[in-house]
């Protein structure tokens, strides 16, 4: 590359690496980045620095583990250098598009960096009713609390209440993109298009973040088709969705809805794979392509039963989670093998800024693998950390939480749950599934190895700079919890 | 240094700041830049990470003891 390469890079929200054809899944969910594939380094075994996209984006777009900062702190702390701060400050031109993933907003800090920054948080998409509606009347309340007293008559009522809600809700479907809770890819892209097209000869920064593939699964009537699911209807996709939601059936009643809710899922996917070939095209139009650096990955993947859960909650973390895509196309770079050895989040940024010829920051705690990646790779091990039981990072309580921590080498992970004080080693080469966990004094040899990898990850010392921004996210955050409390609504009313 | 949990000390700041600080806090329940300040400070200092982060290195610690690797 002659001129200073353009960086292009996209999240796709809960893809999991093995749904992704360009990492040999059997659907053809990806056929466009199968051939930009070709001509990548496609990273076998890339592994997110925490699970879901609250513990995941610190790695990606700032290379620090999202407890780096203390668990109080989520999100990117504000002066924390990012790839889009570093670029920017380049001399990059920077945008990013995000759909609609308030984790992703400028209240977490993902603003920083990028002179436009749209997260669609505040446009209103059409909302079909959920099949639960959340307003139930005082003698349905009573009816529903009479019924729960005897086991079988609860979950009769339960039963009855939920396909009478659907049939009540059902008729509002009228085409998919009704009942989608965010943008779509084409969406973003065509803003991104806009965004490009006014540019002018100074190198670009574009991020865009796709929430396709996330639930509620509602793909495009045309991504169903194109991957051969165009009978499943929009009431259909209404009625999966929302019994995928029921918190009162069991796995085995799920697993009859598993396959097509995965169609919907591998089709979200698919809408923006399309997506990606038609920004490509103008960037190729627009003479852009030649000098653009892509990198694709996923902030997590996505529960289908796997391990009997669904979504991705930060408890469950298995491969189906943690496994990510991840693949650089970098012009001129000739596309090789690379190591299956697990591959940290955290070394992104710095790759990617050493691939465009930029130094990496110091305050970044991975480091730059692209020289290591043109031999192949010398990576060995990986981690994972996050707040198990948090599911709501808004919620100090679940966010002080116990840690998840997990190691992982070429072949055993171990998993250290510090909340429910529970340690398991899998063997991946003889359990990829991750169905059985080792018992507690086998393969010791490999146990004591990632238990001191997991002891030295936690005896890091924060330096002065990462316990500056620690003060300052936390002073953020103070200023945002004062502005929402009543008590300032008192002071601006004064 | 003070150790009593009353003990105080005096501390200086720009006459603008603690202006500043006295117009937002008009009408709230903080009765002066002081409580203001406590109130940070204290939210900044309360933190449980670090008493976390200890406990969960010395549950490994412990681990690798019972191995027989420390």
């Amino acid at each position: 590359m002659s001129a200073q390469p353009s960086v292009l890079l996209v999240t796709v929200d809960c893809l999991r690496a093995d749904h992704a054809s360009f990492m040999g899944y059997s659907q053809p969910t990806t056929p466009f980045l199968d051939q930009v594939a070709a001509d990548s380094m496609v990273f076998p075994k890339a592994i997110t620095a925490g699970a879901p996209t609250y513990y995941s984006f610190p790695g990606i777009l700032a290379s620090r583990f999202p407890l780096a900062l203390g668990r109080e702190v989520v999100g990117i702390a504000p002066g924390e250098p990012t790839l889009a701060t570093v670029l920017q400050h380049a001399g990059y031109r920077t945008a990013a598009y995000v759909a609609g993933n308030p984790y992703l907003s400028s209240r977490f800090g993902y603003a920083q960096g990028f002179e436009v920054f749209h997260d669609f948080l505040s446009e209103q998409l059409p909302q079909v009713g959920e099949a639960v509606p959340r307003a139930r009347s005082r003698l349905n309340q009573q009816i529903a609390e009479l019924a729960h007293r005897v086991s079988p008559l609860g979950r009769l009522y339960d039963e009855l209440y939920f396909q009478y809600c659907h049939r009540m809700t059902a008729s509002k479907c009228e085409s998919w993109d009704s009942l989608r809770r965010f943008p779509a890819a084409d969406v973003l892209v065509d803003q991104a298009c806009d965004w490009l097209a006014s540019l002018d000869q100074q190198p670009f920064f574009l991020w865009l973040h796709f929430m396709d593939p996330h639930a509620p699964y509602c793909p495009p009537a045309e991504a169903l088709k194109s991957m051969g699911a165009e009978r499943t209807r929009p009431e259909r996709g209404h009625y999966l969705n929302a019994t995928w939601n029921r918190t009162d059936l069991g796995v085995e009643r799920l697993h009859k809805y598993r396959d097509e809710i995965v169609r919907l899922y591998d089709s979200g996917i698919r809408w923006v794979d399309t997506q990606l070939e038609r920004l490509v095209e103008m960037l190729r139009n627009l003479s852009l392509w030649d000098s653009s650096v892509l990198v694709l990955t996923a902030d997590h993947g996505e529960e289908f039963l796997d391990h009997a859960g669904r979504f991705h909650a930060p408890s469950q973390p298995y491969q189906e989670m943690l496994h990510v895509p991840f693949l650089m196309r970098v012009p001129g770079v000739k596309k090789m093998a690379l190591s299956e050895a697990p591959f940290s989040h955290v070394h992104l940024a710095p790759t990617v800024l050493d691939a465009i010829g930029i130094e990496p920051q110091e305050a970044f705690e991975g480091r730059s693998c692209w020289a290591e990646a043109q031999r192949g790779g010398d990576w060995e091990w990986a981690v994972s950390e996050s707040i198990g039981r948090c599911t709501n990072p808004m919620d100090e309580g679940k966010r002080m939480g116990g840690r998840l921590l997990v190691v992982q080498d070429r072949r055993y992970k171990l998993v250290l749950d510090f909340d429910r004080k529970r340690e398991e080693l899998f063997d991946l080469e003889n359990d990829p599934r991750e169905l059985r966990a080792l018992p507690p004094e086998a393969e010791k040899s490999a146990r004591v190895s990632l238990l001191r990898k997991a002891l030295r990850h936690l005896e890091r010392h924060a330096d002065g700079f990462k316990r500056e921004l620690a003060i300052r996210a936390r002073v953020h955050e103070v200023g945002l919890e004062w502005k929402n409390s009543d008590m300032y609504s008192k002071t601006l009313a004064s | 240094m003070g150790k009593e949990p009353n003990s105080e000390r005096e501390l200086r700041l720009p006459t603008h700041l603690c202006e500043a600080a006295e117009q937002l806090i008009t009408g709230t329940e903080f009765k002066s830049v002081e409580e203001l300040l406590a109130f940070v400070l204290r939210e900044l200092t309360s933190g449980g990470s670090a008493q976390s982060e200890a406990q969960e290195r010395k549950v490994i610690e412990e681990r690798l003891r019972d191995l027989g690797y420390l």
